[in-house]
C-alpha cells in the first residue's frame, strides 16, 4: 500500500514561502485565496518571533473530518491516502471548516465553494511531485510514503499542531533548534 | 461577527422555536381538559411559517444554492445530511398535523410522532454543529443549548397561542428550564478556560461579550417574572426570543476553531 | 501624501475605463475568446482580448508549450524558468530542472510571475499625465508618445548645443543582456548624462579589486565542501534560498557554520551559532580575529609568502594597533568568541567567508570588506575549492553587449576632459577614444546632482529599469529636485511611484513578452529567456523602444538616432552571443540553451586557483597603491563608522517577498505579507509605551514614516528594522523617507562613483 503524507522539517525551513505560491501559481488560485502558507512558532516554542514554521496546507488525515462531514460527498479519500476535494460537486455549505481542526479548508465567496489542497494528486499521478514539495529549495517539505519510508525521525503531534488522533493527520513533523547566540543588547 | 453566518443564526432558531410550538402543540392536545379537541391550528400555521423562513434563510446560507437537493447524499457518515432529512420529514408531518387540524380528523398520534421527529430534529442539528475544529463544542454542549433553546422559546412563544389558563402549565415547564439554562450557560464559559488553548479563547471570549451577558441577563428577567407559577407576562417571550438571538449570534461569532491556534501552543 | 495618492489611483482607474474588480476583469477576459500563439518567432502581438483561462490545475504534460526563461532580477540566484504556456496563455512557471543551482524550483516572487504578468494593474499603453503627480492620465497612442519625446529631444539639442541636458538613470530591474540596450539607446542619440555606479554593491567591488584585482568568486556550489563557513552580513535564506542546500550539505559533513550580522536573520536561525555584530564593526571584528591569527601564530605562512604584497607591514600594522579586546569594543563581540572562532576557522580547510552586499553599505564598507577579504587570505583560504571570500562575480558576462554598443550621431558635442562614465558591468566601449563623452553624475545622488546641475541644467530624464521614487534615497529631496525637470519618461510596468511623477510613461513588456540571456553575478549557469507569449497590449520591450525611437527621431531630423530601426528583438538576442561565451559554456550554439539552463565549464570551482591576481603586483595586495590613488588608505586598515545622527538606528534590508520594488505590490504577495512592519524590541517598546501591533511613526531630519510595530527580539534593543518595497499603490510606506545618500567609501574606482552608506542611518519612534 502507499499512504501519501507531506513531510515538515521545521529545521531545514528557511521560511521562504516558495511552497505556498507555488501552490497558488499551480492552481491560478484568486487573491484571498491560500491552500498553504507558513505558520510562524509561537515563541514558546522556539525563541525568536518569525524564525520557525510550519507549511501546512491540507494534512490528508486517515479519518477526514471533512469528509465525513461533508453533506454532498465533495470529499473523496484515494487509496494512496489523498483526501481530494472537488469544487464542482460542493455547494459552499461550509460544514467541512467547522469540522477540519487544521483549517485546511478555505472558503471561495466570488465562486460559492470551498477549495482546499488536494496535494496536486494530477501531477502525483504523472510521477511528478507536488508543486509546492517541488518548489521547496532546503528540501524541507518533501512528499513521503507513510507505508515505504523511514519516518522514523519524525513525529506526528509536535507542539504547534492540535492533537488529533480521531482524524489522524498523516503529516509528519521535525523540530527546528535555536543557534547558540551572541548578543551584544541584553 | 462573520456576517455570512446570519442565515445559520436565523435557522437554527426559527426551527428551534417551531420544534418547541409543535412540542407544546403535541402537549396541550395530550395533556390538558379539552384534550384532542384543543384548538393548535394557529400554532401548526406558525410553525409551517416558521420552518418556511428557516428552510429560505439557510438557503441562502449556500455558496451554490442551487446545490441544496444534494444535501442528502452523505446520510451515511454527515450529521448535517441527517439534519435536512429530519426537518424535511418534521416539515411534511407538520403539514399534515395542519392538515388534520384543520379538517378535525383524529390526530392525537400525529401530533406527538411530529412533535418528537422535530426533537429528533434538533438532536441532528446539535450533533451537525459539534464541529470537530471547535474545540468547546465539539462534544454534546451544542444539543444542550438547542434544546434549551427548544424548551425556552416552545412554551414562552406557546402563550401567544393560548388562554391564560394553560400559562400554569407552560410555567411549569418554562421555570425550571429557564434556570437550567441560566446555570448551564453561565457555568459552561468558566469551564472552558480551564481547557485547552482553543477552548479557553473561546471561554474567554464568551466572557467579554455583551452579547453572552444580555443573553443571560434575559434567562433571569424571565426568571424572575415567571416565579409566581401562574401566569408569562405578554411582553415577556420577546425578552426571551432577543435574548436567544443573542446568544445564538454568540454561538456563532465567539468559537474559536483549533486551525486559528496553528503555530501556538494548544 | 495619502490622499494624492489615493485620488490618484481613482483617476487610473477611470482613466483605464472601468472600476473592474479583477474578478470581473478576468471574467472579461475570458469571455473574449482565446488567441492561439503562433509558433517560432512569428508570435502575434495580443490584442486587448487577451485570454486568461483560469487553472484547474495541472493538465497533464501534454497539454502546455513550455519555454525556457530566465529570472531577471537583481537576486544572486538568478533562476532558469519553464513557463506553461496554453493556448497563448502562461498558465504557470517552475524551475529549470536542468540546472543544478535552481533544482526546478523558483522563490515565493518568481511564482507570482503569471499574476504579474495578467495584472489589471499593469500598464497597457503610453499616457501621458496631465499635471505631473495630478493621476489626470491620458491614453496617447505610441506615435505621439515618441513625438512628443522627440521633439524634446531635439529641441534639448537647438537649446544647449549637445544632449547633455537628457539625463538617464537605470539599475537592476531586468538584468536581462538586451537591456542595455537602453544605454545604446543613450548613446545612439549623442552624449548625454547618464547617472553611473551603483546603489548596491560598489564598495565590496573595489574592496575585492583592489585585494586581488577582481571581484571574482568560487561556484558558490562548492560551498558544499566547505568545513567552516561564516555568512558575514549576508541572508541567504532570505536572498539567495537556492544557496541554502549548498550550506546544508556542508553542515551535513560536518561544518561549522556561524553568521555575523546586526539582525537575528532566518539565515541566523539556521547557523551553529549567532554573533548580533554592532552595524559598521564589521573591519574592526576582522582586524581583531587577524591579529589573534598572528598571536596563536596560525596564519598560512607559506600561501603568504608566495602570494601575498604587502604582508608584513599589515602584520606590522596588527601588531601595533590592533588588539582583540579592542575589536570586541568595537564589534560588540566577546573577545572569547572572537578568539575561539578564529581558532576554530584556521584549523579546518577549506573554510569560507560569505560576505554579503549589506555589510559593505556604510561609510567604512569598502575598508570593512578589505579587512574581511583579509582574513581570509591570512588564513590560506583564498583559491581553494569550497573556499575564498565570497561576494559576487561577473566572471560569465562576456557577451558582445551589441545593444549596449552604438555610436553617436556625426556631429554630436559632448562632455570634454575626464573618460566616460561606466557601471560595474562596463565592459569598455571599443573603437577611437573619442575627445567628447557622457556627463557622468553619481545615480547614488539623483536629487543632489540634478539640483546641482549647470552648463547645461538636467532638463529630462528617461528611467527604465530603476523604480526612483521608491528605491533612491531621501526621497523627499528628490520630489524637489524633479521639479527641475521639464519631462519625465518613465519605461515601467505598474503605476508605481516613479510613474506618478512621470509626465510620460511607456508601458513595457514582461519576461515572458521578451527575448534575452541571463547570467548570474552568484552562480556559473545562463539561461535563455525565449519569448513565451505574445506582448501584452501595447507593450514593447526596452530595445524596441529603442528602436521606434530612433524611426521617430530619424523621420524628424535625419541622421539624428544610429540606434537600428525596425529592429527583431529575437536577433538582437542572438547578436550578443559570441565565441568566448561559447566556449565557456561549452556549446555550438544559443540554440543549444533551448533545451535548458547551462553551466560555465570552470577549470576550478574556486577562483585565483592558480594564484594569478589582476592586481599590479599580480599577488593578494594587503597594501594596494591603486587604492591610494582613489584616495583611501593603501594598507587594509581600520575605518571609523558613521557617528549617529538620531538616537536609533534604522536598518533597511530587503523583503523576501519583493525584490526592491517589484512583487510586493501584487495581490497573490498580499497574502502573504500583508502590510509592512517596524520591528522593535521588547524592551525599547515597554520604554516608548508600544504595544505589539500599535501604529508608531518613525521619523528623523529627513521626513516620517507611519507604520505598524511589530515587537520582537530579532533585533537589538537600539536598532530599528524596517524592510525596504514598494507596497500596493495605496501604501505611502517607503523607507527611503528616511535613508539620505550619504556615500560609502569605495565605488568610484570600478563603478565610477561610491556607494550609499544605506545601513549607516538613524532614527527616533513613538507611538503615533
Amino acid at each position: 500500500m502507499t499512504r501519501y503524507a507531506f513531510s515538515v522539517n521545521a529545521e531545514l525551513c528557511i521560511g521562504c514561502s516558495s511552497c505556498g505560491m507555488a501552490c497558488k501559481n499551480q492552481y491560478n488560485l484568486d487573491p484571498g485565496m491560500v491552500w498553504r502558507k507558513l505558520y510562524p512558532l509561537s515563541e514558546e516554542i522556539y525563541p525568536y518571533k518569525d524564525r520557525a514554521f510550519y507549511s501546512l496546507a491540507c494534512n490528508h488525515c486517515s479519518q477526514p473530518a471533512c469528509l465525513e462531514g461533508c453533506p454532498v460527498g465533495a470529499y473523496t479519500q484515494r487509496d494512496d491516502g489523498i483526501v481530494v476535494h472537488n469544487e464542482d460537486v460542493c455547494i459552499g455549505c461550509r460544514n467541512c471548516l467547522r469540522n477540519c481542526p487544521f483549517g485546511a479548508p478555505r472558503y471561495n465567496e466570488e465562486e460559492g465553494h470551498v477549495e482546499k489542497c488536494s496535494m496536486c494528486w494530477q501531477r502525483i499521478d504523472e510521477g511528478l511531485l507536488p508543486a509546492c514539495v517541488q518548489a521547496c529549495p532546503t528540501n524541507a517539505l518533501t512528499l513521503v510514503d507513510l507505508d515505504a519510508d523511514d519516518v522514523s525521525g519524525t513525529v506526528q503531534y509536535p507542539p504547534g499542531f492540535p492533537y488529533r488522533p480521531d482524524v489522524e493527520p498523516s503529516t509528519r513533523f521535525v523540530l527546528p533548534v535555536a543557534p547558540k547566540v551572541v548578543r551584544r543588547d541584553v | 461577527m462573520d456576517t455570512r453566518e446570519l442565515p445559520l443564526i436565523l435557522f437554527t432558531l426559527l426551527t428551534q422555536l417551531a420544534v418547541g410550538l409543535a412540542v407544546f402543540a403535541a402537549l396541550r392536545q395530550w395533556v390538558t381538559v379539552e384534550g384532542p379537541s384543543v384548538k393548535t391550528r394557529n400554532e401548526w400555521i406558525a410553525i409551517l411559517a416558521l420552518i418556511g423562513v428557516g428552510v429560505v434563510a439557510a438557503f441562502f446560507h449556500l455558496g451554490k444554492p442551487l446545490g441544496f437537493i444534494r444535501m442528502l447524499t452523505n446520510i451515511g457518515t454527515a450529521w448535517l445530511s441527517r439534519e435536512i432529512l429530519t426537518f424535511a420529514i418534521f416539515g411534511v408531518l407538520a403539514a399534515v398535523s395542519l392538515y388534520m387540524v384543520y379538517t378535525k380528523v383524529a390526530n392525537g398520534w400525529m401530533l406527538k410522532l411530529t412533535a418528537l421527529v422535530g426533537l429528533l430534529a434538533v438532536f441532528t442539528t446539535g450533533m451537525a454543529y459539534a464541529g470537530k475544529a471547535m474545540d468547546a463544542i465539539n462534544n454534546l454542549l451544542p444539543l444542550v443549548f438547542f434544546m434549551l433553546t427548544v424548551f425556552t422559546l416552545g412554551p414562552a412563544v406557546a402563550t401567544y397561542f393560548v388562554e391564560e389558563k394553560t400559562h400554569a402549565l407552560l410555567t411549569s415547564i418554562l421555570f425550571p428550564t429557564l434556570l437550567a439554562s441560566l446555570i448551564v450557560r453561565f457555568v459552561v464559559p468558566f469551564i472552558w478556560l480551564s481547557g485547552n488553548a482553543v477552548m479557553n479563547a473561546t471561554g474567554q471570549n464568551f466572557l467579554a461579550s455583551p452579547l453572552h451577558w444580555l443573553h443571560l441577563a434575559a434567562l433571569l428577567a424571565g426568571l424572575f417574572f415567571v416565579r409566581n407559577g401562574k401566569s408569562i407576562p405578554a411582553w415577556l417571550p420577546i425578552v426571551l426570543l432577543i435574548g436567544e438571538l443573542l446568544g445564538r449570534i454568540a454561538f456563532f461569532a465567539l468559537v474559536v476553531t483549533s486551525g486559528a491556534n496553528l503555530g501556538g501552543v494548544y | 501624501m495619502q490622499e494624492k495618492m489615493d485620488s490618484g489611483n481613482t483617476n487610473i482607474q477611470q482613466t483605464l475605463g472601468s472600476k473592474v474588480s479583477r474578478r470581473d476583469f478576468l471574467k472579461m477576459m475570458t469571455a473574449v475568446g482565446a488567441i492561439a500563439a503562433l509558433p517560432g518567432n512569428g508570435l502575434l502581438r495580443q490584442g486587448p482580448g487577451a485570454t486568461v483561462i483560469p487553472s484547474t490545475g495541472y493538465e497533464g504534460k501534454d497539454a502546455y508549450q513550455v519555454f525556457h526563461n530566465a529570472c531577471p532580477r537583481n537576486c544572486y540566484d538568478t533562476c532558469g524558468m519553464l513557463s506553461y504556456v496554453k493556448d497563448g496563455v502562461l498558465k504557470f512557471v517552475e524551475g529549470d530542472p536542468a540546472s543544478t543551482f535552481t533544482r526546478g524550483g523558483l522563490c515565493v516572487k518568481g511564482y507570482a510571475y503569471p499574476r504579474s504578468v495578467y495584472s489589471p494593474d499593469r500598464i497597457k499603453y503610453p499616457m501621458k499625465q496631465e499635471g505631473r503627480g495630478s493621476g489626470n492620465w491620458v491614453r496617447i497612442s505610441w506615435d505621439e508618445a515618441l513625438d512628443t519625446i522627440a521633439k524634446k529631444i531635439l529641441e534639448l539639442k537647438e537649446q544647449d548645443g549637445s544632449l547633455l541636458g537628457l539625463g538617464m538613470t537605470k539599475y537592476s530591474g531586468n538584468f536581462g543582456i538586451t537591456h542595455y540596450g537602453v544605454e545604446g539607446m543613450m548613446s545612439s542619440l549623442g552624449y548625454t548624462t547618464r547617472f553611473v555606479g551603483t546603489p548596491c554593491w560598489p564598495a565590496g567591488i573595489d574592496a575585492q579589486n583592489f585585494d586581488m584585482g577582481n571581484m571574482w568568486c568560487n561556484d558558490p556550489e562548492d560551498m558544499a565542501q566547505s568545513k567552516y563557513i561564516i555568512v558575514w552580513g549576508a541572508n541567504p535564506c532570505t536572498n539567495s534560498i537556492h544557496s541554502m542546500k549548498y550550506i546544508y550539505e556542508a553542515k551535513r559533513h560536518g561544518a561549522k557554520v556561524v553568521v555575523i550580522d546586526p539582525i537575528f536573520t532566518q539565515t541566523a536561525a539556521k547557523a551553529d551559532e549567532y554573533w548580533q555584530i554592532k552595524p559598521g564593526g564589521d573591519g574592526a571584528l576582522a582586524l581583531g580575529m587577524a591579529r589573534h591569527l598572528l598571536d596563536k601564530k596560525l596564519e598560512d605562512k607559506t600561501w603568504l609568502e608566495e602570494n601575498a604584497e604587502g604582508y608584513s607591514e599589515f602584520a606590522s600594522y596588527l601588531r601595533r594597533e590592533i588588539t582583540v579586546e579592542w575589536a570586541a569594543e568595537q564589534s560588540g563581540i566577546p573577545a572569547e568568541s572572537i578568539k575561539q572562532i578564529t581558532e576554530e576557522f584556521a584549523s579546518v580547510k577549506p573554510a569560507t567567508i560569505w560576505l554579503g552586499y549589506g555589510l559593505q553599505r556604510h561609510v567604512n564598507g569598502g575598508a570593512n570588506v578589505r579587512a574581511i577579504d583579509a582574513f581570509v587570505a591570512m588564513t590560506g583560504n583564498i583559491g581553494k575549492v569550497g573556499g575564498g571570500a565570497r561576494y559576487g562575480h561577473l566572471f560569465t558576462w562576456g557577451f558582445n553587449y551589441n545593444a549596449l554598443v552604438q555610436s553617436a550621431p556625426e556631429g554630436s558635442v559632448g562632455y570634454t576632459g575626464k573618460t566616460g562614465p561606466m557601471g560595474e558591468f562596463d565592459t569598455g566601449q571599443g573603437g577611437d577614444a573619442a575627445s567628447y563623452t557622457d556627463r557622468a553624475f553619481n545615480i547614488n545622488k539623483i536629487a543632489q546632482e540634478i539640483m546641482d546641475a549647470t552648463e547645461p541644467p538636467v532638463r529630462m530624464l528617461w528611467i527604465a529599469n530603476k523604480n526612483v521614487l521608491s528605491q533612491d534615497f531621501d526621497r523627499n529631496k528628490i520630489i524637489e529636485a524633479f521639479k527641475k525637470l521639464d519631462l519625465i519618461v518613465a519605461v515601467d510596468l505598474f503605476f508605481n511611484p516613479t510613474v506618478e511623477q512621470a509626465d510620460i510613461v511607456l508601458p513595457t513588456t514582461t519576461l515572458f513578452e521578451d527575448w534575452t540571456v541571463n547570467v548570474s553575478y552568484w552562480h556559473y549557469w545562463m539561461s535563455i529567456n525565449e519569448q513565451a507569449i505574445a506582448p501584452m497590449y501595447e507593450t514593447k520591450s526596452d530595445i524596441e523602444i529603442a528602436s521606434a525611437l530612433s524611426s521617430k527621431l530619424n523621420s524628424l531630423q535625419a541622421g539624428s538616432c544610429t540606434f537600428p530601426e525596425n529592429i527583431d528583438p529575437k536577433e538582437m538576442m542572438i547578436k550578443e552571443f559570441n565565441d568566448g561565451i561559447y566556449s565557456l559554456f561549452g556549446i555550438k550554439s544559443w540554440e543549444d540553451l533551448k533545451e535548458g539552463a547551462r553551466k560555465a565549464k570552470l577549470a576550478s570551482s574556486a577562483s585565483w586557483s592558480d594564484n594569478k591576481f589582476g592586481t599590479p603586483s599580480g599577488k593578494y595586495e594587503f597594501k594596494s597603491a591603486t587604492a591610494e590613488e582613489y584616495g583611501h588608505t593603501a594598507l587594509v586598515k581600520y575605518k571609523e563608522p558613521r557617528e549617529a545622527y538620531a538616537s536609533y538606528r534604522l536598518l533597511t534590508p530587503h523583503l523576501k517577498y519583493g525584490l526592491h520594488s517589484q512583487f510586493q505590490n501584487l495581490d497573490w504577495m498580499l497574502d502573504y505579507n500583508p502590510e509592512p512592519l517596524v520591528y522593535i524590541h521588547p524592551k525599547l517598546a515597554r520604554e516608548k509605551g508600544i504595544a505589539d501591533g500599535d501604529m508608531v511613526k518613525v521619523y528623523n531630519k529627513l521626513g516620517e514614516v507611519n507604520v505598524k510595530a511589530s515587537v520582537s527580539n530579532i533585533v537589538p534593543v537600539d536598532t530599528l528594522l524596517m524592510y525596504e518595497g514598494w507596497y500596493s499603490p495605496n501604501n505611502a510606506y517607503n523607507v527611503n523617507i528616511l535613508v539620505d545618500d550619504e556615500s560609502s567609501d569605495m565605488g568610484k574606482y570600478k563603478t565610477g562613483a561610491p556607494g550609499v552608506a544605506i545601513h549607516d542611518q538613524f532614527a527616533e519612534i513613538e507611538k503615533a
